[in-house]
């Protein structure tokens, strides 16, 4: 369901009371120049009611410059800070530094890969860590560093990526909230929905890992379109599947209340 | 393999898995990237989901279904994404 002003100030209302962060989280959105504005309208209205949005990846189609502009656009002067990381989609066209390029110095979004980012929110630090993150599969049922060279090569990457969010989220240790933001999954329990075979491409069990021994209070990743929104890590962590066709909205919102007060 | 099975669909033409699987290629290499096309065979029955970004979108995954599976009975269920504000948030736990 959507609404208009008065669901604005209903939703504004829950998150200025107590020591509350407000975020606004949304992945797979895929634009391109043909879909230019078709967010625009709901960012705008941001302000009200979030205080940062985290883009999930797989903000483009096919990863071209042309379709980062479009996203950089979409998301340029909103009235909260934008925190993103990339997706596969963002990589198709061999060219991710550009895109990330693109969506900094047009769009002002903090992209981040294996790094973070601390956003002030009324009073409280809230720090960002994250990475694109790789499939692989998860515990049991995932696969190892053995054989080929390729499978070899496809579980180091998806091990690499997982140590970069580790790294970030050692960074944000004294944060009063920690979000891990990645674009594959780190739990099963968000792809419900998908096809099983498909899982070990859809996620892995190392980014769960780094979160959990990251001490995050919330994760947020994309890629799944046919999963669910709701998961849990194996440490107890919240995990929210924000793809756009999950969520059915322009974003999601949730409210995070820090358990105790910390300093970054 | 069961060649003596090919699946519905298979009469004079490709079988109707690698048909899909055909189609999938297509729609990841087209235009709109698309990768999250869920098809699944019910009885002689194709069934086709997804969700589109725009309305231009929609229309291209259909034609591009149709087309893929001249021939057989198929039902589709192509959403198009809502894009509005959400009324209330999560308190997340």
């Amino acid at each position: 369901m959507t609404g208009g002003a008065a669901a604005d100030r209903a939703v504004a209302d829950r998150g200025v009371s107590g020591r509350t962060a407000r975020i606004a989280a949304i992945g797979d959105i895929h634009l391109a120049p043909d879909a230019a504005g078709r967010y625009r309208p709901a960012f705008q209205r941001l302000g009200g009611v979030a205080d940062l949005l985290l883009l999930a990846g797989d903000l483009t189609r096919h990863g071209t410059v042309a379709e980062a502009r479009t996203v950089a656009a979409e998301v340029a002067g909103l009235d909260v800070p934008v925190i993103a990381v990339l997706g596969n989609h963002d990589h198709h066209d061999g060219c991710p530094d550009q895109v990330a390029d693109v969506l900094r110095e047009e769009g002002a979004v903090t992209v981040l890969e294996g790094s973070s980012a601390v956003v002030p929110v009324g009073g409280m630090q809230v720090g960002v860590a994250g990475t694109k993150g790789f499939g692989g599969g998860f515990a049991g049922r995932c696969g190892s560093e053995f054989g080929e060279d390729e499978m070899k090569a496809f579980v180091r990457y998806s091990r690499s990526l997982a140590d970069g969010l580790r790294t970030a989220l050692a960074e944000l240790a004294g944060c009063d909230l920690r979000i891990a933001l990645t674009h594959f999954s780190p739990v099963p329990d968000t792809l419900a929905g998908e096809p099983l075979e498909i899982y070990p491409f859809l996620g892995s069990y190392l980014l769960a890992e780094a979160v959990d021994e990251g001490r995050a209070d919330l994760a947020v990743h994309g890629h799944a379109h046919a999963g669910t929104e709701h998961g849990l890590t194996a440490g107890g962590v919240p995990v929210r599947n924000v793809a756009q066709p999950v969520v059915r909205h322009a974003f999601a919102l949730y409210e995070l209340h820090p358990a105790e007060a910390a300093g970054c | 393999m069961n060649t003596a099975d090919p699946g519905p669909g298979a009469a004079g033409s490709r079988p109707a898995e690698y048909r899909a699987a055909r189609l999938q290629e297509r729609l990841a290499a087209g235009p709109y990237a698309e990768l999250a096309l869920r098809i699944e065979f019910r009885g002689d029955a194709v069934l086709v989901r997804a969700v589109a970004g725009s309305p231009a979108c929609r229309s291209y995954l259909l034609d591009a279904v149709a087309e893929e599976f001249t021939g057989l009975r198929v039902h589709t269920d192509i959403a198009l994404a809502d894009t509005g504000v959400p009324d209330h948030p999560e308190a997340v736990q």
